[in-house]
Order: C-alpha cells, then structure tokens, then sequence
C-alpha cells in the first residue's frame, strides 16, 4: 500500500508540474489544484499507519493511542483542504481578469503585451 | 563590569542621539560627540585602576549573550587592550575638538559626528572582545562604519569610490579572517582569545591556510601591499576622518590583530618570512609611492601605509625588543601622523589647496602651523629629541640581531637603512614641497595661521611626541611594558629602561647615515623623482593592484549582466522550473544522507484492493486532466480526481477529510465551470518536442523524486507526533470523541479562526474582483 501511496503522490505531482509549467492561465490553475492534492496527500499519508483505526475515540477509558492512525496531520490538511480552495478560487478571478485585460490567455503574450 | 561596559558602549548611545540633536542645535553638536571619548576615557581610567589593583595580569569580564549556541559578550582586559583603548579615545576626543573648527557650518553634522563616534565605539569593541566573532563583529563594523565616514561627502564621485573600494577591501579582508577564526577554532575546540593566548602549542595545530586567512584579515585593514590600494582614496574623506582612522585608529586595528596573534600564532613557521616580507614591502613600496604624489593628503597616505609596513616588520622580527618597539612606535606614530594630518587639514582650510605644486613657501605665511609640522616630521624621520628617535634606533637594533628567519638575517640591517633613508626623505618632502620651496601655480588662497583653538589639538599631539621622547618613562611602566608583556604572552615583568641616548653603536651610526643619506637625496630630489618617473612609465603597461581591483570591478559590474539576464529574465515559467528542479534536486541530495541498508524501501505488500483500485484511479484523472485538450474534459478529469482522493482519504482512515474533500471538490469544479465559461478554449500551442520533452522531464524528475521520497518516509515508522497527548486528553480535556475535530476547534482553535478569516478575506476579494470584471464588461464590451 505504501508503494501505491507513494506512486500517486508521485504522479499528482509529476502532472501538476507539468499543467504548472505550460503558457496556459487555465492550465496554471489546474496545475496548482493537482499540486495541492498532491501535497494534502502527503500530509495524511505521513500520519496513516496500516491498521491503525481513524482517530474517533473507541473507548473513553484510557484509549490506546498506538491503535489509531495520527489525527495532527489529519486537522492540518483539513485546513489546509479550505485553504487551498480559497486559493483556487482566487487564482481563477486572478485568471478572468487578466484574460480580461488582456483579451489573451497565454501568459508569453500577456508579457509581451505588457512591454 | 561597569566601567568597560560604559567605555565599550556608551560611544553607541551617543552616536544614536546626536544625529537627533546635532542638526537642530548645531552650536551644540560637537560637546555632545565629546561626550563619548570623555565618558569613555573616564571609565579607562576606572578600568585601569581596577586592573591595577588585579595585579596587572589579563582580567576576565563577561555576559552571556545567546547562550544556546555559546555566545557570550566577554571583554579581555590587560595591558595590549587597555593601551588601545586609551590611544583610540585620546585620538577620538582630540579629532572631536579639531572637527568643530574644520567642518563648515552647512555640513550634515549630525551624520558626522554620529559615525564618527559609531566608529570609536566599534574600535572599542575591537580591542576589548574576548570571544574571537565578537572580534569580528567590532571589526566589520568599523569597516562599515569607515565606508560611511569616507564616503561623508556622498555628492564627490570619488568619495564614492573610495569608500567603496575601503569597504570591499577591508571587509572582503575581515571575512577572510573570519574564515580563519573558524579553522582555528575547530582546530583547537577554543572561542576566547584569553584562553588561546594561555594555551599552549596553538600554532602547532593551526594549518597554514588558517594562518595566512588571519594574516590576511590584517593585511587589508592595515593597508600593506598590496592591499594599500584603498588607503589613498580613502582620502576623500573630510581630514580629520583621515587623522583619525587613517593614521591613528582604523589601520592600526591590523596592527592590533597581529600584536594580539603574536603569542598565539607568532611560533608558527611562517610567521617571520609573511609578517616580515609583508612589512618590508610595505614600507619601501609606500616609501617611494610617497615621494610621486603631489597631494598633501596623499604624501601622508603613502607614509602610513609604509609606517604601518614599519610596525609590522617589528612584530615579524618578534622578541622582546621588537615588541617594545613595535608598541612604542603606535604612540609615536599615531601623535606625529595625527598631527600632520591636521596641519594639512589647516593647510587645505586656510589655502584652498593641498597640491604642493600650488603651495608657494607657506613657512613666511604659516609660521606656527611650520612649526608643528617640522617637529611632527622629524619624529617620525628619527631626530632626537623626539620619540620617533627611540624606535627608529630599537628598529636597527632589532634588524641587526633579528628573531626571524635566520636566513636571510644579513640582508635585513641593509634593507630596513634602505627604508629608513626612504622614510626621511618622504618626511623631508612634506616638509620642503610646501613650507620651502617655490611652487609652480599660486593656491586659491595666499593662507595665513589660523586660529589658536584650531592649532590646539596637533599642538597637544606633537607635545606629545616630544614628551614620547624625552620621557619615555611617562608611559614606559603605564603603558608600554604592559602592552608589550600582553603580546609577549602575559607571562613575567618585563625589565627595560627606554633612553634617549645609549652610547655609540651600530645603530647610532645607522641612524647617523639614514639621516645624512636622506638629506643628500633631498638636495638631489630632482634625481630621485626623474628615476622614479621612468620607472612608473616603464611599468605602465604592467599588472598593479589598482588595476586588478578596477579589473575585477568592471567584471563583477559589467560582464555579470548576461549572467543575471540569463537566470532573473522575468519569464515566470522559467522561474518555475527552476523552482521545480532545485526541489527534486535538493531531495537527491537529501538521499545521499541516508543510510542505505536492508530494509530501508517499503515491502511490495498490504494493498487492499479497494485502496489500489482508488489510487489507479487517481493516477489516471491526473494524468487524463494534463493530457486532455479541452476545458471541459479536463475539469470534469480533475473533479474525478478530486473524488478519488475523498475516497482514499477513507481507506487512509480519515472520514473527516473525506467529507470535507467531497464539499470543496463539487464547490471548486463549480467554480472553475463558472470561470471556464468566460475563459477561451485551451488552444493547444504546437510546441517543438524538445520542449515538450523538457518540461516533462522537469515534471518525471519531481514526481518521481516525491514518490521516493514518501515511500521512503512512510517506511520509516519514526513519524510520530505529539498524537498520544491529544488521545488521551481529547475527552477529559476538550469533551470530544473525535480527535481530529478537536484539534480544529480546541487545542488549535486560533489556528482555525486564522483559517477562516483567509477564507473570507479571499471570498471579499473575490466578490470585488468579480464586479471590476462586471463593470468592464459592462463598459468596454456590452454583453
């Protein structure tokens, strides 16, 4: 599991970099989207353990935390789930307004317009 | 405590608060900077009772500072810093005294005074720091702080340029000796100068770059060749700057380091032949550079730089002799060289002028300011009384039984008479060239004496180069023989009496023909410079300091611009690809660290079927939504992912993500489905292969590398975080049965609300930027 894991990640990353790498506005934004994923995924992945149980407390008597898989990461990617929204949204409005502006999409003739 | 920590930092305090008054009060301005070196001198005065009554040994005061990384603020104090200190603050009250006659009365006061003092305060933490980055520090600040003094008329371009050409010089020579501090400190495991100097052997274990590193560090502050290049241009700065770090203060701060390195250093092998060679070039060389220039100022660059080549050849000769000498010749120096630097200072204020070539027999005109000048150069040619005398014969003396390389001990005698005889004759230039002779132009101004309060300060100084002289038990015992049993390595009284006269003998004789040859060259000056003319025009065409200086500016300046085009050329792909590739790198390099033993890779084992098919899922929307030409599909490939990744945080055992995930996806592929709609279709740029293949490339490398990555980290079960304390806290503490919720709203409550308010933060600029968007099209298109 952990090589299917990791092989994911791997390939989020591997095609979010390369949509963040293109002329495209749009292809920016989804590159970036993948991105986050990718390292949403990371985070979590670093607290999973095998066979551990999801961090919801299954007896209130002295719990055994080895049992459970680590929640720390878990309530920072959640945040960071939110945050990332927020972030794709701007960058789309980022994207209309320049587009906008420029009546163009493609960020070598935005650059090029702009002098 | 007290008194050093006032003498060290009050000046500080003082530069901070005259800049705020000095300028509004300007009558004021210099007693406030006067405060600094009086205060100061004041608590030396404490401070050297106090270290009296110690014993006179090497007294210890220190604070901690930071002391997680063993920093802490330590001051040494014994006869070498007490000394210095009394000389930086005697010369910084008497060019304080002097400045308020030089400077006009529109100059920037407050900055000047302000740096001025800055600088006496880091000379201060100079001679006083214990801990060798403290020495540092003090030492690249008066680097600094020299830059902005020089460069004090920011409005001359070659104020600009020296002080430029001062800061790289010296500072480029302090972080050489830092280099230096730090092999020496790994080599013996010892920070603190008090303790190193009570070490013994050290010079055993310091390798020879470390060595040559520190000698470099004084090299360049105390201009010897060929660093000497910034002394002259370090002219430009108002003289009394000059008077001050460039004959008394600053460049001594080399000859400071060496004396300080002498009983930890001065064993190693090549001590003699480095410090020595250093020393003797110096002196000739600044010696006949001297004797070409035809600005005062310059004249009195050129002879310290070759003064400063003297004290060195002292400490390269070492023993008990020399370092006496050495540390007598700093008092001679700094009185004498102050002094002159003053009387041009005079010169240039009351003539208009400091080109001898306009200077027309200003002895008839100028009688006091004659005066002071000849009795402050005879000193220094080695005329009894004066005390330039007494060092100028310990010199001969010094070089006939030489504790040096043994070697070349014949040629020592003859080279430093060639240097001496150089020395009176430079002396005897600045004296005739303006004071004596006709000149060829007439100066802006006739000049006549000026007024007694502005001769007061070279007055007390070339009083003091007499007394140097004539009583040089006046600071034999206070000063001299502790200074010098500092240096020698603080074990022992030294016995020495210093006199004037010590019979016939072989450096009397030396001393006779130094000053005979010297006088015999001046009648013939018109031989000297003519040999001297050709000579430079021979060389021309040669290498020289200054042009490998100019040289390696004009490089860094002008031929680094494609360098810095190539790499910043606002692309923002290229940057980004950058930023992609130093990861993956930085990651392949991280692997090298790691210990590559069995069972370091995961086991192909433990997949469930469920949890491999979401993955495969995963893979292939990512993949499909780089890969797909249009908008739609691609979207509708990253919403598929987005699900999938909902559904593998359930088989990671996180429902609360889960739930989240499925929410943010179906807002974000609404809104990217919003956004889309107004965006063009992607039009898919034919691009050559090549680069295509790049870029994939860059993306494989990253990828690849963060598979390996994470497959390395999660094998390694040393990942465990503070997770236990929240399990067994949650619900006594919180009253949640579900951790990871109480993590967000309880233990790392701040942190959600800093979330949200992100959130709307984003969502009200969105709203606006939306609306800007909606008034253009309103406007410009007309939907």
């Amino acid at each position: 599991m952990i090589w299917f894991l990791s092989i994911t990640i791997g390939v989020l990353v591997t095609a979010g970099a390369y949509l963040a790498m293109q002329r495209r506005l749009i292809q920016m934004v989804l590159g970036f989207s993948l991105l986050s994923h990718a390292t949403n995924l990371m985070i979590v992945a670093s607290g999973w353990v095998g066979d551990g149980f999801s961090p919801i407390l299954r007896s209130y008597k002295a719990p055994d935390p080895a049992t459970y898989v680590d929640p720390l990461p878990q309530a920072m990617v959640l945040t960071a789930i939110v945050i990332s929204f927020a972030v794709t949204a701007f960058l789309l409005v980022i994207a209309l307004m320049a587009y906008r502006s420029f009546e163009t999409d493609d960020i070598d003739e935005m650059r090029r317009l702009k002098g | 405590m007290e008194s050093i920590s006032v003498a060290v930092f009050f000046p500080f305090a003082v530069a901070v608060a005259v800049p705020y008054f000095a300028n509004r009060h300007r009558s004021i301005a210099a007693w406030m900077a006067m405060l600094a070196p009086v205060v100061s001198l004041w608590a030396l005065v404490l401070l050297y009772g106090e270290w009296s009554a110690a014993g006179r040994g090497a007294l210890l005061y220190s604070f901690s500072w930071v002391p997680s990384a063993g920093l802490d603020v330590s001051f040494l104090v014994d006869g070498l810093s007490i000394m210095w200190g009394f000389l930086v603050a005697g010369v910084a009250f008497l060019i304080v005294l002097y400045s308020n006659f030089y400077l006009h009365e529109h100059e920037d006061l407050g900055r000047y005074y302000g740096w001025l003092i800055a600088f006496m305060g880091s000379m201060m933490g100079v001679v006083f720091a214990d801990h060798l980055l403290t020495l540092f520090i003090s030492w690249e600040l008066t680097s600094v702080t020299s830059f902005f003094l020089i460069g004090f008329w920011s409005d001359r371009e070659a104020a600009l340029y020296g002080s430029q050409k001062a800061l790289l010089i010296t500072g480029g020579g302090g972080l050489a000796m830092l280099a230096g501090f730090l092999l020496l400190g790994q080599a013996t495991g010892e920070w603190h100068l008090s303790k190193l100097i009570a070490m013994s052997g050290v010079a055993g274990k310091v390798s020879l770059a470390a060595f040559v590193l520190i000698i470099l560090g004084a090299a360049t502050k105390s201009a010897q060749w060929p660093f000497h290049i910034w002394l002259p241009n370090a002219m430009e700065a108002p003289t009394p700057i000059s008077a001050f770090l460039h004959s008394a203060t600053m460049v001594k701060a080399g000859i400071y380091l060496l004396s300080r390195f002498y009983p930890i250093l001065g064993e190693h092998p090549a001590w003699g032949y480095i410090v020595i060679g250093l020393g003797m070039t110096t002196m000739i060389a600044g010696g006949l550079l001297s004797l070409r220039a035809y600005d005062l100022k310059a004249i009195l660059a050129y002879g310290t730089i070759s003064q400063l080549g003297l004290i060195v050849t002292f400490l390269g000769y070492g023993g008990q002799e020399a370092i006496i000498g050495s540390t007598l010749h700093l008092y001679n120096h700094a009185a004498a060289k102050a002094a002159m630097f003053m009387i041009v200072g005079i010169i240039d204020h009351e003539t208009g002028t400091r080109d001898v070539r306009l200077l027309d027999h200003l002895a008839r005109r100028m009688p006091r300011a004659h005066i002071l000048a000849v009795l402050a150069a005879i000193s220094l040619i080695g005329v009894p009384p004066m005390g330039g005398f007494l060092t100028k014969e310990m010199l001969y003396g010094v070089s006939i039984h030489p504790g040096g390389p043994g070697e070349w001990a014949a040629f020592w005698p003859w080279l430093t008479l060639a240097a001496g005889i150089i020395t009176a004759l430079y002396h005897l230039r600045f004296l005739g060239a303006p004071f004596w002779t006709p000149a060829e132009g007439t100066s802006p101004k006739p000049g006549h004496d000026p007024s007694t309060g502005f001769l007061a300060a070279p007055a007390i100084l070339v009083a003091l180069a007499i007394a140097f002289g004539v009583a040089p038990g006046l600071i034999e015992g206070t000063f001299v023989a502790p200074a010098a049993e500092a240096t020698l390595g603080g074990g022992g009284h030294l016995e020495f009496h210093l006199a004037l006269w010590h019979g016939v003998n072989q450096p009397l004789v030396m001393s006779i023909i130094t000053v005979a040859a010297a006088g015999f060259l001046y009648w013939k000056l018109d031989w000297v410079s003519g040999i001297l003319d050709a000579v430079a025009e021979m060389w021309k065409k040669g290498p020289g300091p200054n042009k490998a200086y100019d040289g390696a500016i004009f490089i860094l300046k002008e031929r680094t611009w494609p360098l810095l085009l190539s790499l910043q050329d606002g692309n923002l792909r290229r940057y980004l690809r950058w930023s992609m590739t130093v990861p993956a790198l930085l990651l392949l390099a991280a692997a090298l660290w790691l210990d590559w033993g069995e069972g370091i890779w995961p086991a192909f084992s433990g997949a469930t079927f469920i949890g491999a098919s979401v993955c495969i899922l995963i893979s292939i929307s990512a993949l499909a939504t780089a890969l797909f030409p249009g908008r739609l599909p691609a979207i509708l490939a990253l919403g598929t992912a987005g699900y999938a990744i909902a559904s593998l945080y359930v088989v990671l055992k996180a429902p609360d993500l889960a739930l989240t995930q499925i929410m943010i996806e179906s807002a974000s592929i609404i809104l990217f489905l919003l956004a889309f709609w107004f965006l063009p279709e992607i039009k898919i740029i034919p691009k050559p292969l090549s680069r295509r293949a790049r870029d994939w490339g860059i993306a494989i490398f990253l990828g690849a590398s963060s598979a390996a990555g994470m497959a390395l980290a999660m094998n390694s079960h040393n990942l465990r975080t503070i997770a236990d304390y929240f399990f067994l806290t949650s619900k006594p503490i919180a009253g949640f049965q579900n951790v990871v919720n109480a993590i967000i709203v309880d233990y790392r409550g701040y942190d959600t609300l800093g979330e949200i308010t992100v959130l709307v933060i984003s969502g009200v600029a969105i709203h606006a930027m939306l609306r800007i968007v909606g008034t253009m099209q309103d406007e410009g298109e007309g939907h």
